[in-house]
């Protein structure tokens, strides 16, 4: 099974049959974004063979940010500590299984690269000096921090048995190994 | 119409692949994926949306009392609606709300599955599998949701963890 495809660099023309309506909103889309119909296209289809349509098949389930963070503030942090100590132990094992992928260092970095990326949970960099660490950008709060912050120590010490050492700047964390 | 673009050659294969997989031709394959973007995904790119396990989902809900789900939901619903279909372009009607309901949370954002009857009676048959607090959230989200119209009234029961929405037009 496919998943986390990567680019080759080279590019061949595709074509397809598209209902009128759609192209017209298609290109509208294209016109308020500044970019072309093409680049809409290619985007949408890395997007697709990469989140979509694993979002699609696991019935995963999409919420607005300000649902998110009425959850969170009805939640203690105690609570939301232990939500995602255990989600970060088992879900991306999982998602890993679900797509046909072998849980090793490499996916998992990619299912953390997808949780910044496509489910939109942070903003992530990678920074590979003499001490790698990750940086974990996040626009939800301190309570979000947490619950971040507990789902990766789970993800990472349950999943690949490595330890990490998390440092709380405001409401981002650096992530040590 | 006919649309071609340029395309990295390993997405490329993938797509071939996948559309022989699902026993369709790429072309009706890519017309999927566009209408589903024009749909849903755009917007919900848009709205810096975020994405869930249903495990996760499940914990966070169960963890609340009912009554803060009954709180929450309600204000949720005003807010995420308006700031969905402002956003859209689209005005506050039944229809609006419909296709909230069917399209965006139904078939897209999988918070539950839900046929729509309007024959006699017109009424929501929602099926959901994440437990009974998250049918109390739903229906009250619901509720809340057509409530905002002002020109239905809304009944609406649990059957299991199932959710009916009678609406009936005309207040």
């Amino acid at each position: 099974m496919m998943s986390f495809i990567q680019r080759e660099g080279r590019a061949s023309t595709r074509s397809f049959r598209v209902d009128r309506a759609l192209n017209n909103e298609l290109e509208a889309e294209a016109e308020k974004q500044g970019v072309s119909v093409s680049y809409i296209l290619e985007t949408l289809v890395e997007d697709y063979l990469n989140q979509y349509r694993w979002a699609d098949r696991f019935v995963e389930l999409t919420l607005q940010p300000h649902t998110l963070n009425e959850f969170l503030e009805h939640l203690d942090e105690d609570t939301l500590s232990k939500i995602g100590y255990n989600t970060g132990s088992t879900t991306p094992r999982q998602r890993l299984l679900m797509r046909g992928k072998e849980v090793n260092e490499e996916n998992v970095m990619e299912i953390i690269k997808t949780l910044g990326d496509y489910d939109n949970w942070y903003s992530i960099s990678f920074h590979d000096a003499e001490k790698p660490y990750l940086f974990i950008r996040n626009k939800h709060g301190k309570k979000w921090a947490t619950f971040l912050e507990s789902y990766l120590t789970g993800l990472y010490k349950n999943i690949l048995g490595i330890e990490i050492k998390c440092k709380r700047i405001g409401d981002n964390i650096q992530i040590s190994m | 119409m006919t649309r071609s673009f340029r395309l990295d050659t390993a997405w490329d294969k993938a797509l071939v692949k996948l559309a022989e997989e699902k026993g369709t031709s790429v072309s009706s394959l890519l017309e999927i994926i566009l209408r589903d973007y024009i749909l849903f995904y755009r917007w919900a790119e848009e709205l810096d949306s975020l994405i869930f396990s249903p495990s996760t989902i499940k914990m966070l809900i169960d963890s609340l009392s009912e009554e803060e789900l009954l709180e929450l939901s309600r204000k949720t619903a005003k807010i995420t609606f308006e700031e969905s279909y402002l956003r859209r372009g689209d005005s506050l009607t039944l229809d609006t709300v419909k296709f909230q309901i069917t399209e965006q949370m139904g078939k897209y954002a999988h918070w539950f599955k839900v046929d729509e009857f309007n024959e006699n009676t017109h009424y929501f048959y929602i099926h959901q599998e994440l437990g009974k607090k998250w049918g109390i959230f739903v229906q009250a989200y619901i509720t809340a949701l057509l409530e905002n119209i002002g020109e239905v009234d809304v009944k609406s029961e649990i059957i299991g963890e199932n959710i009916i929405i009678n609406i009936n037009k005309g207040r």
